[in-house]
């Protein structure tokens, strides 16, 4: 790997991380809080090293298959510890361990946390916490991309290792456009969200925060009880919404809103979605109904379709606690943290369209047993799906599980009880947030033991670069002149 | 004497010596231009038309055919973009009509149609893969049926069928018309022994007749069942080869809802199989391996269909469909020597270069003959003629004509609907009247329909080549 060429794009992230440092200042202005100076500090020192790094490694090289893959899982892993500073500058509880898992957690859309009392931090520091959701939502490489056209080189290689599912399709014919294109939909989405949300009587600076950690399917709340501190069915609605949307494949939303083009619904990949979400809402409102926790069936349509929006989509906000419910309702939802939402969308899990595929692959296995000579090939919306793309989705789906395996017995291994390390390792590598039991969405992972948070920031980090990224770099041949 | 038209046949190949054979028939000048001097040859050896050898797409080739003074261009050879050409050509030299054979469905499926006639001069696109499906699909729709044609815009329908039910052995026309068939059906012509006749009420039916019936579609449909002694069974149908045919047949039955599979033993041609069809069950192998065929549930398929490009090949797959108890066999047929041999021994034929030329005759024809239609077997034609509007016959019931003995008026269509003829049927005014007739009667009839008030002659309007184009 040409780590000279990583070095000089890292550089340039680094800038843009001090950017988003400095972008909160205005919010610790307005607020006369304790911030100003913690996020002077860590602009400062994250600028220097970028600059630093661009000073020492320039070059005009071009990005390889194998730089993109470091590129991509370095700068994450670089744009977490620089973006915790401001984090440690602040709150001298929090060690770089803390630290860096709140900003993994929070660019890789995840919103587990290690605060216990969110309401009494700075606000602009909370507004930095949502901010880090948005930036990472659409995937901070892809965003320095839409920006910085110096790195349209090699763009596709960034483009592929960052943006999520097993196929990509290019909206236009510069990969820098399609970003572009990206992101302008998510704009749009998010100004029209945090109308609304001050439609429903929040103020400017709540609605911004979560309307930001919507979009990303992040979590991340400005409040203790996140969203059932303000106790509104209209809130809940709108985010759910919002939620649903963030959990779609944006190039349907680019046709929708630039082309009017609403044969996009007919997509396989979304109605999938939107089965699957309506027949969980189905099954755990009968069995959270019949079980008599709400009394009426209005309030429990709210929580119930809120909370499996909220999972399904990988967001992780909570109106409710679902530990209250029955097991088999949990179980569904434990089940929901593994499909995740649409490819090309914010959220995290196996995507939808890889489900859909296996399901493909088995019906086509039973198949073959009656027909032995039948020629088959899988297919979606009558599509023929390559069959290299199949054997990627079908190691991704064997890995994926492997992983989730792995980690719960590491975690395990550190003390941890049985549920709560199968709830982190699914709600850490689907990048959800809460799990159940001593992480469930009325608890966070402060109490972790200090190993347990880094393999969590792992786990987020391998979820949202989808495995293959992050696991490439131990191979040796990576490294190989 | 019809009037003579000179007409252009580029393409000397199956489809395109069929059409200057039927051409050359009706009296038209006609001439075929070709790039391979054997084609002319053969064309040459049969037939009293002009020949010239070059490529039917440049423009001095065109002009020495003298195509500006030409009022019809039939581009037909096996190149679409050859075809296309030939009519843009064609266009810039003032050529009325001009019908272009184009196979790859890329070029005008969608809304492009209006491209085709403004900026290529295209007035009609024959697809012969389609034509040939068109065909199967209206045999498979009527089981049994030998072959199929449609009139007055497919409200009446021609079919021959092979007797197969003791019910009708022995019996004459008039007891079976009487007792065993519909009100509304027309027993038009029997078919024995190499040869047709039409029957009168005294005439048996024996095991074995071919015998064309003419109906509404519901009637025929209810009665094909009951004259060749098939059962209604499965939806399953077997399609052996994944040629153009095979794919376009295998789409078409999907959209109706059948079981189809489609076997065929080249693994690049399946590749290409499941990228244009989802319902359809693909089996990689030969369609004349016996085992494979029983597993895939021969037996039970309503018909198997072979249309691979091998004629020798549809022909043993089909005999061995039929020794494994299908009833239903069509073979996709391109050497005509071959047409006439395999009906005799129960295999439906089908050919691509028959169905595109009876499309495109069908297309040239349009105007009072609406349609017109060679039965395979025997020489008998159906068509549809409009009567005119001061004819002798206006008035007269059907009894009352002298109709030559070897046609019959069987159907007449008008405003207030299809009316099968019965003995004291009027004739108006615009009625549209099918016929079935043996080929010496067409005289006879142009006669009677030519008795007209005033001079004009009914011939000029029985074969007008699109006086009027709508």
């Amino acid at each position: 790997m040409n780590l000279k060429i990583v070095g000089y794009v890292l550089g340039h992230l680094l800038i843009f991380m001090g950017l988003l440092d400095i972008s909160c200042i205005p919010f610790s202005l307005y607020f006369h809080d304790n911030s100003l100076q913690a996020l002077i500090f860590s602009f400062m020192i994250t600028i220097v090293c970028g600059g630093l790094l661009i000073f020492t490694c320039k070059c005009d090289d071009e990005i390889g298959i194998k730089e993109g893959f470091g590129i991509v899982t370095f700068g994450w892993v670089a744009a977490a510890a620089f973006g915790g500073l401001p984090y440690m500058f602040c709150n001298m509880q929090f060690s770089f361990t803390e630290a860096f898992f709140e900003t993994m957690s929070g660019l890789t859309t995840t919103g587990a946390t290690v605060l216990t009392n969110i309401e009494v931090e700075q606000p602009a520091i909370l507004f930095y916490r949502s901010l880090t959701h948005w930036i990472g939502g659409l995937g901070i490489i892809v965003l320095s991309l839409a920006i910085l056209p110096t790195l349209g080189v090699g763009g596709m290689q960034l483009f592929r290792a960052e943006v999520p599912g097993p196929t990509h399709d290019k909206l236009t014919p510069r990969v820098a456009d399609t970003a572009k294109i990206l992101w302008k939909v998510y704009i749009i989405l998010t100004f029209i969200q945090i109308f609304l949300l001050m439609l429903g009587g929040l103020g400017f600076y709540d609605s911004i925060c979560h309307t930001f950690a919507t979009l990303a399917t992040g979590g991340f709340s400005t409040k203790n009880a996140s969203i059932l501190h303000f106790n509104s069915a209209y809130v809940d609605y709108v985010l759910l919404f919002f939620m649903f949307l963030a959990g779609v494949n944006f190039t349907i939303h680019y046709k929708l809103i630039f082309n009017r083009d609403f044969s996009a619904l007919k997509d396989p990949e979304f109605l999938f979605f939107l089965t699957i979400t309506v027949l969980s809402i189905l099954f755990i409102l009968a069995n959270v109904y019949f079980s008599g926790i709400y009394d009426s069936l209005s309030k429990a349509l709210q929580y119930v379709s809120f909370t499996v929006v909220s999972i399904v989509t990988t967001t992780g906000f909570a109106t409710a606690d679902y530990e209250a419910w029955p097991v088999f309702s949990q179980f569904i939802l434990l089940i929901l943290m593994f499909i995740g939402g649409s490819a090309g969308s914010t959220g995290g899990g196996m995507k939808c369209i890889r489900i859909m595929l296996i399901l493909q692959v088995i019906r086509a296995e039973f198949h073959r047993l009656v027909h032995p000579r039948a020629f088959i090939e899988i297919k979606i919306n009558n599509k023929i799906i390559p069959k290299e793309v199949v054997r990627a989705v079908i190691s991704f789906f064997c890995l994926y599980i492997c992983l989730f395996v792995f980690f719960t017995g590491v975690i395990c291994l550190l003390r941890v009880d049985l549920i709560t390390s199968i709830a982190t390792v699914a709600a850490t590598l689907g990048n959800i947030g809460p799990g159940l039991n001593l992480i469930g969405p009325t608890d966070n992972y402060a109490h972790l033991p200090f190993l347990a948070k880094w393999i969590c920031s792992f786990c987020m980090l391998l979820g949202r670069l989808e495995l293959v990224t992050v696991l490439i770099l131990f191979s040796p041949e990576i490294w190989k002149k | 004497m019809t009037e003579r038209l000179n007409i252009v046949i580029i393409g000397a190949g199956l489809v395109g010596s069929a059409l200057a054979k039927f051409f050359f028939e009706e009296n038209h000048h006609v001439t075929v231009i070709d790039r391979n001097p054997q084609m002319l040859e053969s064309i040459k050896d049969s037939l009293d038309v002009l020949t010239i050898k070059g490529n039917g797409a440049s423009p001095g080739v065109l002009r020495d055919a003298a195509l500006d003074k030409a009022s019809l261009l039939l581009a037909v050879t096996d190149f679409d973009e050859i075809n296309m050409l030939a009519c843009m050509v064609a266009q810039s030299l003032g050529v009325k009509y001009k019908i272009a054979r184009i196979r790859d469905k890329g070029y005008y499926s969608g809304n492009d149609n209006k491209l085709f006639e403004e900026k290529l001069g295209i007035d009609k696109i024959i697809n012969p893969e389609n034509a040939v499906v068109k065909e199967i699909i209206q045999i498979l729709k009527f089981p049994g049926a030998t072959e199929v044609a449609s009139f007055a815009d497919e409200r009446i329908l021609e079919a021959g069928f092979h007797v197969n039910n003791p019910e009708f052995n022995d019996k004459t026309i008039a007891e079976i018309g009487k007792n065993i068939l519909p009100r509304d059906v027309v027993l038009a012509a029997i078919h024995r022994k190499g040869k047709t006749i039409i029957p009168r009420g005294n005439n048996h039916l024996e095991k074995d007749d071919l015998v064309y019936l003419v109906a509404k579609p519901r009637s025929m449909k209810k009665i094909a069942y009951k004259i060749s002694g098939l059962k209604e069974g499965s939806h399953r149908y077997i399609i052996y080869g994944g040629s153009r045919v095979g794919i376009e047949l295998a789409m078409e039955l999907e959209k109706l809802d059948a079981q189809v599979t489609l076997i065929e033993p080249d693994e690049d041609v399946c590749k290409n199989l499941a990228n244009f069809l989802n319902d359809t069950l693909i089996i990689q192998g030969e369609g004349t391996d016996m085992e494979l065929l029983k597993d895939e549930g021969i037996t039970q398929a309503q018909a198997f269909i072979s249309t691979t490009d091998s004629d020798e090949l549809n022909i043993v797959a089909s005999l061995l469909a039929r020794h494994l108890g299908v009833k239903n066999n069509i073979s996709l047929i391109r050497r005509n020597d071959y047409l006439d041999l395999l009906p005799a021994i129960g295999i439906t034929t089908v050919s691509t270069h028959t169905a595109t030329a009876g499309t495109i005759i069908k297309y040239a024809r349009r105007s009072q003959v609406q349609t017109i239609f060679k039965n395979k077997e025997g020489q008998s034609e159906v068509f549809e003629v409009i009567v005119p509007e001061n004819c002798n016959l206006i008035g007269k019931t059907l009894m009352e004509i002298d109709f030559p003995s070897n046609a019959i008026i069987t159907t007449i269509v008008n405003n207030e609907g299809v009316t099968i003829a019965k003995g004291d049927t009027q004739i108006y005014a615009n009625d549209r009247l099918i016929i079935f007739t043996l080929p010496e009667a067409i005289p006879e009839i142009e006669d009677i329909l030519n008795q007209t008030k005033d001079s004009e002659g009914f011939t000029k309007r029985i074969f007008p080549l699109f006086f009027n184009k709508k």
